[in-house]
């Protein structure tokens, strides 16, 4: 029977929870040999994105992306982090930080197939369309 | 109009304008081909949903996944990368639909193309919608005049019914249909033409010809040409039936071309196998009899409670070397009520319209007939019938007994009386009084050869000499005694006439 991505994960995830560093170290590797033995390396891609998933889901926590003109603060920086953990319900969040000059102004917040554009770029494009019809 | 009142615009539309920030659902790209994309994310989106894709392009979501969705793009494909960031809108493919339509040439989406301004319409109809059901409909009761002889007396049409026309390339198909848009002149129909596929000559040759005829002030025409992507032309006829039910929701008698089906059912297919949905026969997916089956029941007669709207359908089929087995042209047949059977033979043998009258049927037309185009159409039927039969005998006129030779000599002129030309549609009043004077033999003594100049003749007559019998068929609608005897009379007077001079 064919392995899928979604039970590679979940065995990858049930045989490092709660293990050490070192232990963990040894299981990707036995889990890597059985993969590449069982010829599906193509899936591994696949397999990273459903564990981080499942990890996410296990752990109460939410990858997002941050997209500001300039450097935040860390005042700036916790007000979005406790607006995503409201959002979304979770206690972490993973917050990747991008600077982007062609927003002019504000953020955009990216987490879960969602965005927020508050960024002045985002209104002015919104303008320019109602402008237009 | 000037430069302050434009500045004074601006200002108020700058007033109103609020950006809320919202959150949306957004998918990324992770392949294109050929008009359609697979797209990762979007979470919650819905079948048949618009989505947003960079520089405001739309695309359908058509596919549904494990993990990604297929979306058609609506728009040139080319600008579009992988990565490229697709928003979701929550909004069912809809067009703008309303008044300002009319005598315009717009595109699948609604937008005009034809370069005279734009439109402001309020009002949205969904491009995909069920069909009316039993409860609103019922059946046809008003006639669609053709204004061809051939087919009002014999095809005859109904207000709601769905009639196909069928035939080889160059066999006169879409004149038939622009005829009939042409005769539409006053008679209370909005008409939509769909063009699928078609040479953007062709369609500008169609436009400047309706134009010219005064067609255009109650015409819409939709326009998915041949080198607009596959998607357009797989909405196309959806789009024209969104508009169509608008003016039924109104009220109006509305009659929508879709030209053509087969090139429709191309572009399924196309969409269909990059979407890798599996092949069947000829290589159409499997919902093929659905694609047609649910745009054509969109054509209905609703009945009183509901409005009393109707939409009539005239599809077109173009079929390969006259194989109407194929599986498009039998899908199409059997979702119809009737078929328009169009022959090249016939068409080079100089008989058009080229229709086969022994193999095109109106299988709910004839409830809708005029009394009096019934009474002539019946008779009508059989002479042809009978000269079909001994047209075989035809070559050997001098052997023949009296009786067959007249059968031959009337059926040679029936034949030449139905012949019309292009752009020539024809009245139903003077359709009945030259029909009534062919099965009646007063023609019988005119030779055929001369009988396309006699027939003029009859009309230019009967439109100045005697008006007032035409005029009473059109307002009585049937061939009473009192009607007999003023039609009878003005045709042996045009005889006389005619012989003198």
């Amino acid at each position: 029977m064919k392995i899928t991505t979604a039970q590679y994960a979940k065995s990858l995830y049930e045989a490092t929870a709660e293990k050490s560093e070192q232990e963990v170290d040894g299981v990707v590797k036995n889990f890597l040999q059985v993969v590449i033995k069982n010829r599906q390396k193509k899936m591994l891609p696949k397999i990273m994105e459903k564990f981080s998933e499942m990890w996410n889901k296990n752990h109460s926590t939410v990858d997002a992306e941050v997209i500001s003109r300039s450097e935040l603060t860390a005042d700036q920086i916790l007000k979005i982090e406790k607006f995503i953990k409201e959002k979304y319900a979770v206690s972490n969040v993973n917050l990747k930080k991008t600077l982007d000059a062609k927003l002019m102004g504000g953020i955009i917040v990216k987490a879960e197939n969602e965005i927020t554009d508050i960024s002045l770029a985002g209104r002015l494009s919104s303008l320019k369309n109602r402008l237009s019809k | 109009m000037n430069k302050d009142y434009i500045v004074e615009q601006l200002k108020k539309q700058l007033e109103n304008f609020e950006s809320t920030s919202q959150t949306e659902k957004v998918g990324v790209v992770v392949e294109v081909g050929d008009g359609v994309a697979k797209i990762s994310g979007l979470s919650d989106v819905m079948s048949s949903e618009m989505l947003e894709f960079p520089e405001g392009i739309m695309g359908v979501v058509l596919n549904l996944e494990d993990g990604q969705v297929g979306a058609m793009i609506l728009g040139s494909y080319e600008g579009i990368k992988e990565g490229d960031v697709v928003k979701s809108t929550g909004k069912i493919l809809s067009i703008p639909v309303g008044e300002a339509m009319i005598g315009r040439v717009i595109n699948p989406l609604g937008q005009i193309i034809d370069g005279k301004g734009e439109v402001v319409t309020d009002k949205f109809y969904p491009v995909e919608k069920i069909a009316p059901g039993v409860i609103t409909r019922q059946s046809v009761n008003q006639p669609v005049q053709t204004g061809i002889k051939a087919i009002d007396a014999m095809i005859p049409v109904g207000r709601g019914q769905r009639e196909l026309i069928i035939g080889d390339r160059q066999t006169g198909k879409t004149a038939i249909a622009i005829d009939t848009i042409i005769n539409q002149k006053g008679q209370n129909m909005k008409c939509i033409y769909v063009a699928i596929g078609q040479k953007e000559s062709k369609i500008a040759r169609i436009v400047a010809e309706l134009e010219k005829k005064g067609a255009m002030e109650y015409t819409t025409i939709v326009v998915a040409g041949a080198s607009d992507p596959a998607a357009f032309s797989f909405i196309a006829p959806y789009s024209g039936c969104a508009l169509a039910e608008y003016f039924m929701d109104k009220g109006e008698d509305v009659l929508i071309i879709h030209d053509d089906l087969s090139k429709h059912a191309w572009a399924y297919r196309q969409i269909s196998l990059i979407l890798k949905r599996p092949p069947g026969r000829e290589a159409y997916p499997g919902d093929v009899f659905y694609l047609h089956s649910r745009l054509l029941e969109r054509s209905a007669r609703l009945n009183k409670d509901f409005g009393g709207g109707s939409i009539t359908a005239l599809p077109i089929i173009e079929t390969q070397g006259g194989d109407v087995s194929a599986y498009i042209p039998t899908n199409v047949i059997s979702i119809t009520d009737g078929q328009i059977y169009l022959e090249s033979d016939l068409f080079y043998k100089g008989i058009r319209p080229a229709l086969n009258v022994g193999l095109s049927v109106s299988r709910v037309g004839s409830a809708a007939q005029t009394k009096a185009m019934k009474k002539v159409a019946g008779k009508l039927r059989l002479d042809l019938a009978q000269f079909r039969e001994l047209e075989a005998f035809a070559q050997f006129g001098s052997d023949l007994d009296e009786n067959t030779r007249k059968q031959i000599e009337r059926g040679k002129r029936t034949v030449e009386i139905l012949k019309q030309g292009q752009y020539a549609p024809m009245a139903m009043e003077s359709q009945v009084s030259i029909l009534y004077a062919l099965i009646n033999g007063f023609v019988d003594d005119v030779a055929v050869e001369v009988l396309k100049k006699w027939e003029d003749d009859f009309h230019k007559y009967f439109k100045s000499n005697a008006k007032d019998v035409l005029d009473l068929i059109a307002e009585k609608k049937e061939l009473s005694e009192e009607v007999v005897t003023k039609l009878e009379k003005a045709i042996k007077e045009f005889k006389e006439v005619y012989q003198a001079a």
